[in-house]
């Protein structure tokens, strides 16, 4: 990685951008390679037509917000770098810091996105497929432009690191978790399980079993789930159940998009909420109520934990 | 030329993949066989409920009088899964039998807006009309379902 002649002094060689389109287009070839394969029973790969279909219609209105809204980012970052507090040339080992350290962002980001309902309704589109399988990954975020967590992505530029090198890693970061979308491998080699995301790890975060539930915020190393105590290894004996934990009946693109927040739309119009009770609709964890009845993982794994041991008497 | 080739290279894309797909998933379609098996669906969603299940005409949904309390269980066929929630008074928005005998209802919930139910005969269906109806008014605390984490 060298500085080139752009007109904007020290920036990434822009082949490296284009590496990642091309890599990008070559993944996607990887869906349809997928089905042949899973048809002819040669890996392990179940795909809806519908809920592909799905797939597609998120893939493109998240596109088009990505496309059309990232401005936004670009102005904070931007302003960011111009107020940066060191001068960190764009090497190749800057690239590597960077790198880790988007990653440790992305875990952040990740686990607010889980733990925070408002930040949730913008995810929870990622998470609403039944099916996990390569097409997974076109089903993304509408929203997140708009939630607010898009302000994580600039500490790393005001840090002195170039807002290029930041999307460079982020770009990269991207393009590793789309081969973990998969059912086709079962575990890779112990080593690489512990250090890296893998497909058994990510199969437990799209999990809405209640012992795999909030965990695995991984997008690269998995050593950041296993610092702050949010690993759960995948069991043989518990298959994994893909999806919500109360599902979507609906393969409309828009209807998957928005859900969350038209739901917390319907709890704010709820009758007689202190103002307490409505910022916890918003910012409580998914499933937090007022008044107890809703499903959080916290009531799901204690109701759960019933089931299997009986419930604890005082 | 990067664009066009990476459009170029999607609609191919995207035409294989229906072509696969369209191939592979006609061949597969779940049903429910009877009550019990009904039951035993919505369990995995609800471990703790009891009650009586009937199964559509199609056997792509079934409905569960729960015990005890007001509330209905709804199964439903989501493409090769199967889902379930527990409708409350208020969760039905509006419920409508048309000519061929089938019911449907407008729910509540914007993530599970409708569903359409097909009765085996004319009385199973006039009983269950009454039972959704009575689920379109609000209970006195003027709340909806569980619909967190929908």
């Amino acid at each position: 990685m060298h500085p080139v002649n752009t007109g904007i002094p020290n920036v990434p060689d822009p082949i490296y951008f284009q590496a990642v389109t091309y890599v990008q287009v070559f993944l996607l070839l990887l869906i349809p390679l997928e089905i042949l394969l899973a048809s002819a029973s040669v890996i392990r790969a179940e795909y809806d037509l519908r809920d592909t279909i799905a797939n597609v219609g998120v893939s493109i209105g998240s596109i088009f917000f990505w496309g059309t809204l990232s401005w936004i980012l670009f102005q904070y970052v931007m302003l960011a770098y111009d107020h940066r507090l060191l001068n960190i040339p764009v090497t190749w080992w800057s690239f590597m810091i960077a790198f880790v350290l988007e990653d440790l962002r992305y875990y952040l980001w990740h686990r607010i996105g889980h733990r925070s309902r408002w930040f949730w309704a913008s995810h929870v589109v990622h998470h609403s497929s039944q099916h996990f399988n390569l097409s997974t990954n076109l089903r993304q975020s509408w929203t997140s432009q708009f939630s607010g967590l898009i302000l994580m992505s600039v500490p790393l530029s005001w840090l002195g690191f170039h807002p290029a090198l930041v999307g460079l890693a982020f770009s990269v970061n991207l393009l590793y978790q789309f081969w973990i979308h998969t059912e086709a491998i079962g575990r890779m080699p112990r080593w690489f399980e512990w250090l890296l995301n893998t497909p058994s790890h990510h199969r437990v975060h799209h999990a809405s079993n209640p012992r795999y539930l909030d965990a695995n915020y991984a997008g690269v190393f998995m050593i950041w789930d296993r610092l702050f105590g949010t690993f759960v290894a995948e069991r043989d004996e518990e298959p994994v159940r893909y999806g919500l934990v109360h599902n979507l009946a609906t393969f409309n693109p828009i209807r998957i998009a928005l859900h969350e927040y038209v739901a917390i739309a319907r709890d704010q119009l709820k009758g007689r909420l202190s103002l307490r009770q409505r910022i916890g609709y918003f910012f409580g964890p998914p499933g937090w109520s007022h008044d107890g009845s809703g499903s959080t993982t916290q009531s799901l794994r204690a109701a759960e934990s019933a089931r299997v041991h009986g419930p604890l008497i005082a | 030329m990067e664009l066009v080739i990476s459009i170029a290279t999607n609609v191919i894309l995207g035409l294989i993949l229906l072509a696969l797909l369209r191939w592979k998933t006609t061949r597969d379609e779940v049903r429910i066989a009877s009550a019990e098996e009904a039951l035993t669906l919505f369990r995995k969603h609800f471990p703790d409920v009891s009650g009586i299940a009937t199964v559509c005409a199609d056997q792509r949904a079934a409905v569960i009088e729960l015990r005890p309390g007001p509330e209905v269980g709804l199964l439903q066929r989501q493409g090769r899964r199967w889902n379930a929630q527990i409708l409350r008074p208020g969760d039905c928005k509006r419920v409508r039998r048309t000519a061929d005998g089938t019911l449907t209802l407008d729910l509540a919930n914007f993530g599970w807006p409708r569903a359409e139910l097909r009765f085996a005969d004319a009385s199973t269906l006039e009983k269950w009309l009454n039972r959704f109806q009575s689920l379109t008014v609000r209970d006195a605390s003027g709340q909806y379902g569980d619909s967190q984490r929908a």
